[in-house]
């Protein structure tokens, strides 16, 4: 009986350490949704639509840093990422935008782009891989592609964006536009889910680690964000509630202190100050 | 005496008339217990995909479409468009009396059926989510055609050559209707289900028996009722942790018009008078409070441990006979090894909601505790699972299956089924 006792609460006690959850509502999500939910091919065809808008329009906004060298130096890192990443029917991109702010945005499909200042605080590669495979972390989520396909399936904006995507004509130029306001909208004003912004960072701490790259790099980039501008983020949660889960990830994944920095690397190619 | 009473009197006093003319002959053999199909325990048909394999234990889960079924404050969850069925491919139903029923012989009644007993579809509409389900939580169909030969009779010097019976059996429980579920907060939902309830009965007994010295008795009983009513459900969910959920839900079914017809038809052993008995009653059955508690672990995306606590209010029915307070559990358990695979177990109890047959006493409804267990295992691919599982179940307990007698009979019973279940979400 008290053998008994004891295998079961040895089995509950592994069972409960062997999953990293969010929230009340992300521990709802059943290991099946990877395969239930895995995006078709018009999916994948109406994500990349909508996010090549998306990133058009964050362009006109915000446009590329003028600096070659630098944008070629941030996609290489980016690529490295990728290229341990899931959904490989995507193709990433990675830019640096000259924009306000410490801050990175990834739109459906694979656009990821880090704004200047954000390099600027960072002192390392791994930092900068960090941030990047945070961002990545969303698009392999499909965060802000799933709320694309509800509200559009819902509304009636899915049939024409995948007309669209077939062939164009004026109802489908009005879904995108309608698809695209959802992600900006997303993007610069309502933000993540609390859940959704922990799950990119454990991902963030998976894919740096399968890279090479120590998994430290997004929290100590975050704690120096803290330190120099502030923890209050309209988008994000408490920094504080951030470090604490990346440190309980990265001992439970047993990935700390491995890996490289690349700061040398980092140094001879970004030229940003603070 | 009201209207209603005196039907209900008039109800059990044709079927006490009905023992009685059988009586006549002590070895013969009655069956056709008050309570029909089965109405004396409260979790009959496990429906739901996931909810079947996991043993009925899914009040604080719930978060798919059959979880109008169980408590529709989950659904509130199923944040896309979700549908989800299910069929018993094939249940089984045997109950075995011990040998004290025919003159030292035993008696076995099996049912069987297949049958759809579930399908869900839920939508999110404004701040919640929509649904509309169809159940079937209870269904008895029963075909049996029996010979004992050579059985002592009553009357002395004479022996029963031949006791032929036949007996059909169809009695289903039907529940549909719209749920809607919606969040309150990041920790609390809510939901309504509003079922429409319809229960249809169909049972025939017929009973042949040849005697030694060339006489014989024919008997035969028909009862047919259909009854509708109403089946609201209402459902809390509260998350204490993000890794624990408790549910509740609270539910009880009002019957809004009932038309039975008994019809009795009898031809003595002592004459060649045939007797006949029709009865038309509109006695209204009476359901107890349903309250279903439920607490879930989420450990991880691989595993889901949950498990109930159902209560069922006492009832005071002269016409279906008194139901006592029942209280049964279940336990669940859900595990993905892939992506692509799950398995899930559990154990149930579904205890009778008779009260416990006394010795001395006549006609007392049967009484039979059932323990049982499921498993499934579940395929998914995009958007939609295929699910195939077994639950079985089995118990004990005492019945009087002669009418008018003090003998009581044990009982065995065991039920199988096999069930399939499909859910497709978009």
């Amino acid at each position: 009986m008290r053998g008994g006792l004891l295998v079961a609460v040895t089995l509950l006690a592994s069972v409960w350490s062997s999953g990293v959850i969010a929230g009340p509502v992300d521990c709802r999500r059943r290991a099946c949704a990877q395969v239930m939910d895995a995006p078709t091919a018009e999916d994948v065809a109406v994500e990349v639509r909508v996010g090549r808008e998306a990133v058009g329009r964050i362009l006109r906004r915000h446009p590329l840093v003028d600096d070659p060298d630098l944008q070629r130096y941030v996609n290489l890192v980016g690529q490295s990422l990728a290229l341990a990443a899931p959904r490989g029917e995507l193709v990433f991109r990675f830019a640096v935008i000259e924009a306000p702010g410490v801050n990175a945005y990834s739109t459906p499909g694979g656009y990821v782009v880090v704004t200047r200042e954000a390099l600027g605080v960072m002192r390392d590669e791994a930092e900068l891989a960090g941030v990047l495979a945070h961002e990545i972390g969303h698009v392999v989520a499909g965060h802000v592609a799933k709320d694309l396909r509800l509200a559009g399936r819902s509304r009636g904006l899915w049939a024409s964006l995948i007309r669209l995507v077939g062939g164009g004509g004026s109802a489908g130029e009005v879904g995108l536009r309608e698809a695209t306001d959802t992600v900006m909208e997303r993007l610069f004003n309502r933000g993540y889910r609390v859940e959704e912004e922990l799950d990119a960072d454990r991902f963030a701490v998976t894919l740096t680690s399968a890279a090479g790259y120590e998994a430290e790099g997004l929290g100590r980039f975050l704690e120096r964000v803290a330190e120099t501008r502030g923890t209050a983020s309209p988008t994000h949660p408490p920094t504080t509630k951030r470090l604490g889960w990346l440190r309980d990830l990265i001992k439970e994944y047993g990935s700390g202190g491995h890996g490289h920095r690349g700061s040398g690397r980092f140094s001879r190619n970004v030229h940003v100050s603070p | 005496m009201d209207t209603g009473t005196a039907a209900a009197a008039g109800f059990l006093g044709m079927c006490m008339s009905l023992r009685r003319a059988l009586g006549c002959l002590a070895a013969l053999f009655v069956a056709a217990p008050l309570a029909w199909a089965d109405a004396n325990h409260y979790v009959n048909v496990l429906v739901g995909e996931r909810a079947a394999g996991m043993a009925g234990a899914y009040v604080a889960v719930s978060d798919d479409a059959s979880g109008m079924f169980y408590n529709p404050a989950g659904i509130s969850f199923a944040r896309e468009t979700s549908l989800s069925a299910s069929m018993n491919a094939y249940r089984l139903v045997r109950d075995e009396y011990d040998g004290r029923v025919l003159g030292g012989q035993g008696w076995e009644r099996t049912s069987s059926s297949l049958l759809p007993n579930y399908f869900g579809l839920t939508h999110p509409l404004g701040a919640g989510v929509l649904g509309f389900s169809y159940a079937v939580p209870d269904s008895v169909s029963t075909d049996q055609d029996q010979v004992f030969e050579s059985l002592p009779a009553s009357i002395p010097g004479v022996k029963v050559d031949r006791h032929r019976i036949n007996f059909n059996e169809q009695d289903t429980l039907y529940l549909f209707g719209p749920s809607y579920g919606v969040e309150l907060g990041p920790r609390l939902s809510v939901g309504l289900t509003l079922y429409a309830q319809r229960r249809t009965t169909e049972f025939i007994l017929s009973q042949l028996v040849e005697l030694s010295d060339g006489r014989f008795q024919l008997s035969s009983r028909y009862l047919d009722v259909d009854e509708w009513g109403i089946r609201p459900m209402v459902g809390f969910m509260v998350a204490p942790t993000d890794r624990i959920a408790l549910g509740v839900s609270v539910a009880h079914a009002w019957v809004l018009h009932s038309d039975a017809r008994s019809q009795v038809t009898l031809k003595p052993h002592d004459t060649n008078d045939v007797f006949e008995e029709v009865l038309d009653a509109d006695d209204r059955r009476r359901y107890p409070y349903e309250v279903r508690f439920g607490v879930a672990v989420f450990p991880s995306q691989n595993w889901l441990i949950s498990a109930d606590a159902m209560y069922d209010s006492a009832t005071r029915d002269p016409a279906f006979g008194d139901r006592r307070v029942t209280w049964n559990g279940a336990i669940g358990l859900e595990y993905y090894w892939s992506p692509s695979w799950a398995v899930r177990a559990g154990m149930f109890s579904d205890r009778a909601n008779t009260p416990e047959v006394r010795n001395g006493g006549t006609d007392q409804m049967e009484h039979v505790d059932r323990y049982g267990a499921s498993l499934s295992l579940t395929r998914f691919r995009r958007g939609a699972s295929l699910t195939f599982g077994v639950i079985y179940a089995r118990g004990k307990g005492e019945a009087q299956l002669v009418g008018g007698a003090t003998d009581i009979q044990d009982v065995t019973e065991t039920s199988i089924t096999a069930f399939l279940a499909a859910s497709y979400r978009n």
